[in-house]
């Protein structure tokens, strides 16, 4: 009961609501630049929060955590231009609610989906921490496996466009993540002796070149006929009754998968943005209007990729293991503080655990005061030239590649992905499962091995497996359903068309 | 799919509106099909060289490329074939328009390559200016000017100071 009060007491002290606002100010600008994550975010913060003592170090790092999450939206409704990883699901149905004169609408659902999903993540956090952490930790390398083809399948299958398109585009991006240094052997793999490529591919370089400079190549050549930059003028965050009755369900069903998947080690915002915009499709009375501005197919991913932050912590928490590379870098920072997260930290640091999970909520409520006030400013991007933004893309890109390992291969790497996201784009080709493949392949390959390798080699591991088998079941499910509902639509169409014909001939 | 439309005999389906756009989409379809499947051939002749795993039950560093190659080929395929039927798989009805998109990218790989000599923020600021250059609109000049310092200000500010990113 200590440990509430004096948490409380942390929280809603001045330097502990200052160094809330701090965070969420620095989050949504870090999240809405292109190429800087929380994760670069927090790793530039830690040496400043040093003097701060654990509880409001932790505080700002919350803080900084969440609003980026939600910070990636903006450039991603505004630019179509993620800010984040966790903001790629959301740039599909944003950037094309923002083209149709509804910018403001969109921030106003990402904003509003990014604190119920943190709210929901946070209470999460607090009442079930310790059952959901030892849940997941029965998941062996198999379950992990079957959760990485689901993620891929309900992406591929579902992209929207061509089916056949979307599947060669997850190849590709399969293709790509096995490129650097193999996970259980250490052999290199197709880096053609580039030492830049032992990591792999880096994800964000090819994230912001298919995102992004695609994306100005495609505006330069529009400049000649139609202008698609948005004019929309941004400035209140309120979201209308209609909208609320219209998203609750995705921002709810976001909520509960975000945290679910963001309790998985490895699995972040990421992956449960892509699971929770398949879900909300699969749901929805209207599934056509997903890929051309669909609110849910804002809500849905926003909130869900909010909701990871409370769900990443509960390993960090009561086992020490971090969910995802923000939280590890959290780690980092107990650790600098002379603390070691785990079951003992209740103990040890009581206090400071508190703060982390009331901290998670309150922080959430602090980012939506703070985006909503921050956000005309942040919108001001929409009135700048058509010139200026297109120029800013390629300009951010080239920093945002670059900032990722400080090497300028990361940037020739960006600008060639750019071209082959501009290629797609003429194409047709869905962008998205290539993304999404490049951010599971890691996981797919290390658990698909390190199953086999416990198993000795058999394959019944994955079916044994009781976390594989149903996931295994759902990714078939994602793959065939959509296939069913167009052998279904083929069906209705041939039946008008024989009714059509029977009465032209009576 | 984009467009069901069949041309195939005996289909129920009228064939795909617009003929000349159709056209060129089964073009380009058809030199994206062979190069996906160009591309998970060589894949899976380089995942061939890769070494067995040493430890007993692992499929060892080749397996996941080649199984992911396999696949791609075997969709590839069904691509192709699906082009080969004449089913309209979407694509460009307009022509690129080399000039303005060869241009912004020569831009920024210019400034990629220059950014070792002359420092990187300096040529993020000539490049975008000059990339302004690129778009119609009132007072290019001004325009220009106005954005590559603004560029300049914030990738040497922003970035090189407050972030302190090392940018060479």
């Amino acid at each position: 009961m200590d440990g509430i009060i004096q948490s409380l007491g942390v929280i809603f002290s001045f330097s502990g609501l200052a160094v809330l606002i701090i965070g969420a100010l620095l989050g949504i600008v870090i999240g809405a630049l292109p190429g800087l994550g929380p994760s670069i975010g927090l790793s530039l913060l830690i040496p400043f929060t040093y003097n701060l003592g654990p509880e409001l170090s932790m505080l700002m790092m919350i803080s900084l955590y969440t609003s980026a999450e939600y910070g990636g939206s903006i450039s991603a409704i505004l630019l179509s231009t993620p800010g984040t990883a966790a903001a790629a699901a959301t740039a599909i149905d944003g950037y094309a609610m923002a083209r149709k004169g509804k910018a403001n609408e969109a921030i106003s659902i990402s904003l509003t989906a990014s604190t119920v999903g943190g709210v929901f993540g946070g209470l999460a956090l607090l009442l079930l921490a310790m059952p959901l952490a030892s849940l997941a930790l029965k998941f062996g390398p198999a379950g992990y496996f079957a959760v990485g083809i689901f993620g891929l399948t309900s992406v591929a299958a579902l992209s929207g466009g061509s089916l056949v398109k979307g599947l060669v585009c997850a190849a590709f991006g399969l293709a790509l993540a096995t490129i650097g240094i193999d996970p259980i052997a250490g052999t290199p793999r197709f880096t053609f002796g580039l030492f830049e490529l032992y990591e792999g591919v880096p994800f964000l370089a090819a994230l912001i070149g298919l995102f992004a400079v695609s994306e100005a190549l495609v505006m330069i050549e529009n400049r000649v006929a139609a202008a698609p930059v948005i004019k929309d003028k941004v400035g209140h965050v309120f979201m209308s009754g209609a909208l609320w009755k219209e998203t609750w369900r995705s921002m709810l069903s976001g909520s509960v998968i975000g945290t679910l998947l963001g309790i998985l080690p490895g699995v972040g915002g990421n992956i449960a943005c892509w699971v929770a915009r398949d879900y909300a499709r699969a749901r929805d009375r209207r599934p056509e209007e997903f890929g051309h501005g669909s609110a849910n197919g804002i809500a849905a991913p926003e909130a869900s990729n909010n909701a990871t932050v409370g769900g990443a912590l509960v390993p960090l928490l009561a086992l020490g293991v971090p969910g995802s590379p923000t939280t590890a870098i959290m780690v980092g920072a107990l650790i600098m503080h002379g603390l070691h997260p785990g079951p003992q930290l209740f103990t040890e640091a009581p206090s400071l655990v508190y703060a982390i999970l009331f901290g998670t909520i309150i922080a959430s409520l602090v980012q939506y005061a703070a985006g909503s006030l921050f956000l005309p400013l942040m919108a001001r991007v929409m009135r700048l030239p058509d010139a200026v933004i297109a120029v800013g893309i390629m300009a951010f890109a080239v920093l945002g590649a670059f900032a990722i390992r400080n090497l300028m291969f990361d940037v020739y790497l960006m600008l060639g992905f750019g071209v082959v996201g501009y290629l797609m784009k003429k194409l047709r080709f869905p962008v998205a499962p290539i993304i999404l493949a490049m951010v599971l392949g890691y996981l797919v390959e290390s658990n698909y091995r390190t199953a086999l390798v416990s198993s000795q080699g058999d394959y019944m591991i994955f079916i044994t497996d009781p976390v594989s088998l149903l996931f295994l079941v759902l990714s078939l499910v994602s793959l065939l359903t959509p296939l069913w509902r167009r052998l279904q639509k083929r069906r209705v169409r041939q039946v008008d068309v024989d009714e059509t014909a029977n009465g032209t001939a009576r | 799919m984009t467009n069901q439309a069949s041309a195939v005999p005996g289909s129920h389906l009228s064939p795909a509106p617009g003929g000349e756009a159709t056209r060129k989409h089964f073009w380009q379809n058809l030199v994206a099909a062979c190069i996906s499947i160009a591309w998970n051939a060589s894949f899976l002749f380089m995942s061939l060289a890769l070494p067995a795993g040493h430890s007993r039950g692992d499929v060892g560093p080749g397996s996941l490329p080649m199984q992911v190659s396999v696949f791609g080929l075997i969709v590839s395929a069904v691509y192709l074939v699906q082009v080969l039927r004449g089913i309209d798989l979407g694509g460009s009805s307009d022509r690129i328009d080399v000039p303005r998109v060869a241009g912004l990218l020569g831009l920024f790989v210019a400034v990629a390559l220059s950014a070792n000599w002359i420092g990187l923020a300096l040529c993020l600021g000539i490049g975008t200016g000059v990339a302004t250059l690129l778009f119609p609109g009132e007072r290019p000049f001004v325009r220009a000017i106005a954005t590559g310092v603004g560029f300049w200000a914030i990738a040497y500010g922003l970035f090189g100071k407050l972030l302190e990113l090392p940018l060479p």
